[in-house]
């Protein structure tokens, strides 16, 4: 039995119908990669996992637990994390704060009226915050504010956020559109390796699609 | 450090010091055995004139500032004098003698209450705090006047009320510094009540329209107990907010509920659009049981008479004063207020400027500005020759009584001014009331507050 | 120091200081000079700076730090008031019981509406925050007379009962030290008062300006930012955005209703107009004005504001004539006829148009400004810096 199991589901638009009857399932563990033109469905099928789009009909379950009708943020804290095909990065704050939040969230679950302690303080989040960015080569742009850095570096930051979370489930959605060809064969690099270490979640599922 | 209650400047003076060091206080200035707040110093004596300048009574500020202008420049021995010729106090002529008061110079500063409670008191304290002002006296409705009349019985200043009408300012809420000129609900009342019996019978219906705040509130108690009382019978009482502008969801239940007569407790633009609004559904020209349909303004003034234009004509109402009186204090009012601004005052601009002078008066009899001994000058005084007749200021609430204009719209106005016609002169024992009356009860003067 | 960075506790300092000596430096003119009508150093006008500087630095933890521009929180200034009036009435004119509750109630106050408004965002929110304020401030001024006195405003009465008041003084106080006890020097022509209510409010405007630095930089704050940045990728990354805007929304209302407890502390009178949707749209100019998102910008901007409003509007005919009485009489009436649509009564038309000029020109606020003008002189160093600090207010 997989970690994600989707079964029998269908999701339309109105009339158009973008998902027919999926069926799925990803053991731990493994890469997998979703492949089809434009309007395929691929985004559609993930919004399906992490609760931006409820399916019609049929089930997703993750980890022994159905993920319909939970919400995108209770999805994420029980180990599904997920970068979209636009960039959603916090655009006004800096990469280093980008890649803290999401260790906070990993900490300290999904709210901490934490207003009185330091963000200077948190040596552990800190750390751990810097050696992401170190793992995906960023530390240089550590503190620019991220709506100024490229398309590519953009993707790469998001990914980095979803990293570091120590993710069960990582979903790239075209992780590598947009970026430059050097930049698409380093992600691919960085990730497949990060993929295959130990230290890194058993399981992703990618939907790369670079080349179409 | 030494605290002492707030004066205006230097309770503690430390001279000239060279330098920027740090100052010890050293000399203590004759202002502090003064004993009061705000005490005069040098040449100068500043009021404070807080009046509406923007909101919905702000015509009847800018009257009111006029007028005090005038009384300023007639304390200051300017102008013609106008009615510091025809005052008299206590039986004989009063203390004014053109030099300011107290031999002071009178000097003032404006603020804007915006017929709001919070700005008053905001603008009543900075002018106290600020500009040292020893006197506040001005507003055009009774929830301000009410609420900086709380402020100067706190900071220790003399409040000379402005045009308020609502029963509770010498009511539930009177304070010991603070004094009303102006009449009251209750008064418009007890004056208007036997008007309308003799004009439109013993047997009639009204629904009234109520401002919804002390005034409207007291004012729509009053009529209603004394109409009652000539045997009318009130159908119903709808309250409007202030801010209301458009009156045609209010006028328009009127006439299905069997009500011959409407009382609109309005007053300034609340006024001119209800009424225009009865006016317009055609409630004037109806039948109800067999009688004319009629419409009552109990508080009436010139600037909403010429707000409402037309519509007043044969409305009746009551009224403080009215610039057509033909007495000599009201002629020479008239006259000198005509001479500078070209055109006639307000019964807003006359409480004013009558307001003024009476302090002036009781500062000079009084020998000082201290709030107590101008209270104690101002309590049971009887004056005249100021376009009311004989008039008191009783001692237990610090109201002033008089006889009471009923007025009604003129039907041929000659001029832009006259469109009130003086029906009757309502003698002051009919409109007077016991201090402890159930629609004043519940309040309490207090002490004297010289705020040192 | 006090868990602050050094650059914020310079700040701090200089807040603190700055405060301290506002006594001297609201009054620069000599009292009789004809300057002196820009001095605005006296008690009423001083205590309005810092209460209206905390209702910002409040407002600004919401609207500042999420984004979301609530257009109610005069309500919870207003209920701050009432509540804080209510506790002179029944106890005495301690004022430390009055701020408690008002803080509390205005807390529970905000819980509610900040529950159902924070169901929406954007325009929605703003618009519901509006509705709330204005259905308070109806009600102020009709059923709920009883608990306001309506339009005439609520105050305290001779025959209140009072019942811990004893032989205590009859004005606001804390324990005995009476709010308007005003300590004056004169210093040759110069004239300056020193308030206790004044600096009772200083202090604790600097205590909610210091917990506001704290907020600023914590975790918490962190997510409050995220939020305004982009709240889809926040829940995406596992928070829940709810918990951290409705407590954002309760401590900026907690904020204003420490600030109507203190107006009422240092007046005794609470009006149904302090809810009125204007008295809220005041608190948003202010923080624009300042600078949202900043630490100082809301109590520059509240200054601003304040001193337009009651130095401003109250330059009358009379005054300006004063002024350019040298003139010949037909360019002095003429000079005056045009400057009076700006003073007085016209003070409104003077701020609206510096409004107008500080929002196009320094998206950021007088913060933006400020920092300009250092920079001009030292260099562009920090310039990368200030690109990021002072992204454009308000989404
Ligand atoms: N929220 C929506 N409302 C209506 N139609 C939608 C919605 N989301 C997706 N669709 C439609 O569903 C189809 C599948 O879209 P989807 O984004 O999943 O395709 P995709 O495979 O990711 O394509 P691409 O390679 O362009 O990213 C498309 O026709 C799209 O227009
Ligand atoms: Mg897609």
């Amino acid at each position: 039995m997989g970690i994600l199991e989707i079964q029998n589901v269908n999701k339309s638009f109105g009339g158009l119908k973008a998902l027919q009857n999926v069926n799925l399932n990803i053991e731990e563990g493994t890469i997998h990669a979703i492949i089809g033109p434009n309007g395929a469905g691929k985004s559609t099928l993930l919004n399906c996992f992490v609760g931006k789009l409820v399916p019609d009909t049929g089930t997703v379950t993750f980890d022994g637990h159905s993920l319909l009708g939970k919400k995108p943020h209770e999805i994420n804290q029980i180990g599904v994390s997920r970068v979209f095909q636009t960039p959603e990065i916090f655009s006004d704050l800096s990469v280093f704060e980008n890649v803290m939040i999401p260790c906070f969230a990993k900490r300290d679950g999904a709210f901490e009226l934490n207003a009185l302690s330091r963000v200077q303080g948190q040596g552990d989040i800190r750390d751990k915050a810097e050696q992401m960015l170190i793992d995906v080569n960023m530390i240089d742009k550590r503190d620019m504010i991220a709506s100024s850095m490229s398309r590519g570096d953009k993707r790469r930051l998001e990914m980095a956020m979803c990293l570091a979370q120590d993710p069960k489930l990582l979903l790239l959605d075209e992780p590598t559109a947009g970026m430059a060809r050097a930049d698409t064969n380093n992600t691919i690099e960085r990730l497949v390796p990060t993929t295959q270490s130990s230290c890194w979640p058993k399981f992703r599922t990618s939907g790369i699609s670079p080349w179409l | 450090m030494t605290l002492i209650k707030p004066t205006r400047r230097g309770v503690i003076q430390a001279g000239a010091l060279a330098g920027a060091g740090i100052a010890m206080p050293t000399i203590l200035t004759a202002e502090s055995h003064a004993g009061y707040r705000n005490a005069p110093q040098g040449s100068t004596v500043t009021l404070g004139f807080n009046v509406p300048q923007s909101g919905p009574y702000a015509d009847e500020g800018a009257d009111e500032l006029r007028a005090y202008e005038l009384a300023v420049e007639h304390l200051n021995g300017g102008g013609d004098g106008g009615m510091m010729n025809t005052f008299t106090a206590n039986g004989s002529k009063n203390a004014l003698k053109g030099n300011g008061i107290l031999g002071k110079k009178v000097e003032f500063v404006t603020g804007d209450t915006q017929t709001k409670s919070d700005a008053a008191r905001a603008s009543a304290k900075s002018m106290i705090e600020k500009d040292g002002a020893v006197m506040i006296t001005g507003g055009s409705s009774s929830g301000v006047a009410i609420a900086v009349q709380g402020l100067c019985q706190e900071a220790g200043v003399i409040f000379m009320a402005g045009l308020t009408h609502s029963n509770d300012t010498t009511g539930k809420d009177k304070k010991a510094n603070g004094f009303r000129h102006f009449f009251n609900g209750y008064m418009s009342a007890a004056a208007l009540a036997p008007v309308l019996e003799k004009m439109y019978g013993k047997d009639r219906k009204a629904y009234h329209l109520t401002a919804d705040y002390t005034w409207g509130w007291t004012q729509q108690e009053s009529i209603a107990a004394a109409t009652e009382a000539k045997g009318w019978e009130t159908v119903k009482n709808v309250l409007t907010p202030l801010a209301t502008t458009d009156f045609s969801s209010y006028v328009a239940p009127v006439l299905n509920s069997g009500a011959d007569v409407l009382v609109l407790n309005h007053y300034g633009g609340n006024m001119v659009n209800s009424l225009t609004s009865a006016v317009q559904f055609g409630l004037r020209d109806k039948q109800v049981n067999g009688k004319n349909f009629e419409i009552v303004v109990p508080l009436y003034s010139r600037l909403m008479a010429r707000g409402a234009g037309e519509n007043v004509k044969g409305i009746f109402g009551s009224t403080n004063w009215h610039w057509s009186l033909q007495d000599e204090a009201s002629k020479a009012f008239v006259k000198s207020f005509g001479t500078k601004y070209g055109f006639p005052p307000s019964q807003a601009a006359h409480t004013c400027y009558v307001q003024t002078l009476l302090y002036a008066n009781a500062a000079e009899t009084a020998g000082t500005f201290n709030p107590c001994g101008i209270a104690e000058a101002l309590e049971g005084l009887q004056f005249d020759g100021m376009g009311n007749g004989a008039t008191e200021y009783r001692a237990d609430d610090h109201q002033c009584f008089k006889d009471v204009l009923v007025v009604k719209g003129k039907d041929n106005p000659t001029s832009e001014f006259d469109l009130l016609e003086v029906v009757e002169v309502t003698p002051r024992e009919q409109v007077e009331y016991a201090p402890d009356h159930p629609m004043f009860a519940g309040g309490d003067l207090g002490q004297c507050n010289p705020g040192a | 120091m006090l868990g602050l960075n050094k650059k914020d506790t310079g700040l701090f300092i200089f807040v603190i200081c700055v405060t301290a000596l506002a006594p001297f430096i609201m009054n620069p003119f000599p009292a009789d000079s004809a300057m002196a009508q820009f001095n605005a150093g006296y008690p009423d006008l001083m205590q309005r700076f810092v209460i209206f500087g905390i209702f910002a630095i409040g407002f600004n933890i919401l609207f500042g730090l999420t984004g979301y521009l609530s257009f109610g929180h005069a309500a919870f200034l207003g209920a701050g008031s009432y509540a804080a009036v209510w506790m002179f009435k029944l106890l005495s004119y301690n004022i430390v019981p009055a701020i408690i509750l008002s803080v509390i109630v205005a807390g529970l106050f905000s819980v509610i509406i900040g529950f159902i408004s924070l169901r929406r965002s954007g325009i929605y929110f703003s618009i519901l925050t509006l509705a709330f304020a204005q259905m308070s401030f109806a009600m102020a001024y009709s059923v709920l007379t009883p608990l306001t006195n309506g339009e005439t405003g609520l105050q305290v009465y001779n025959d209140d009962p009072q019942w811990l008041k004893g032989n205590g003084p009859d004005a606001t106080h804390f324990f005995g030290l009476e709010m308007r006890s005003t300590f004056d020097l004169d210093l040759g022509a110069w004239s300056f008062s020193f308030n206790v209510g004044y600096y009772f409010c200083a202090v604790l405007m600097l205590v909610a300006f210091y917990l506001s630095m704290r907020i600023f930089r914590s975790p918490f704050g962190l997510m409050l930012r995220a939020i305004k940045t982009n709240q889809t990728r926040l829940n995406y990354t596992g928070l829940n955005s709810r918990p951290y805007t409705l407590a954002a929304f309760v401590i900026s209302g907690m904020y204003a209703g420490l600030a109507g407890g203190l107006m009422a502390s240092m007046d005794p009178l609470a009006g149904a107009e302090r809810m009125q949707w204007t008295a809220s749209g005041e608190v948003v100019l202010m923080t624009i004005l300042g600078g949202a998102g900043t630490l100082l910008g809301p109590l520059l901007g509240a200054g601003f504001i304040k001193y337009f409003e009651n130095i401003f509007s109250k330059i009358n005919e009379s005054v300006l004539h004063g002024w350019f009485g040298f003139l010949p009489d037909g360019i002095e009436n003429g000079l005056i006829w045009v400057i009076e649509h700006f003073v007085g009564s016209g003070w409104h038309l003077t701020l609206g148009l510096l409004f107008m000029l500080i929002v196009i020109f320094l998206p950021g606020g007088l913060m933006e400004g400020a920092t300009r003008i250092r920079d001009r002189f030292s260099g562009d160093k920090t310039k990368k810096d200030t690109e990021g600090k002072y992204a454009p207010a308000g989404e």
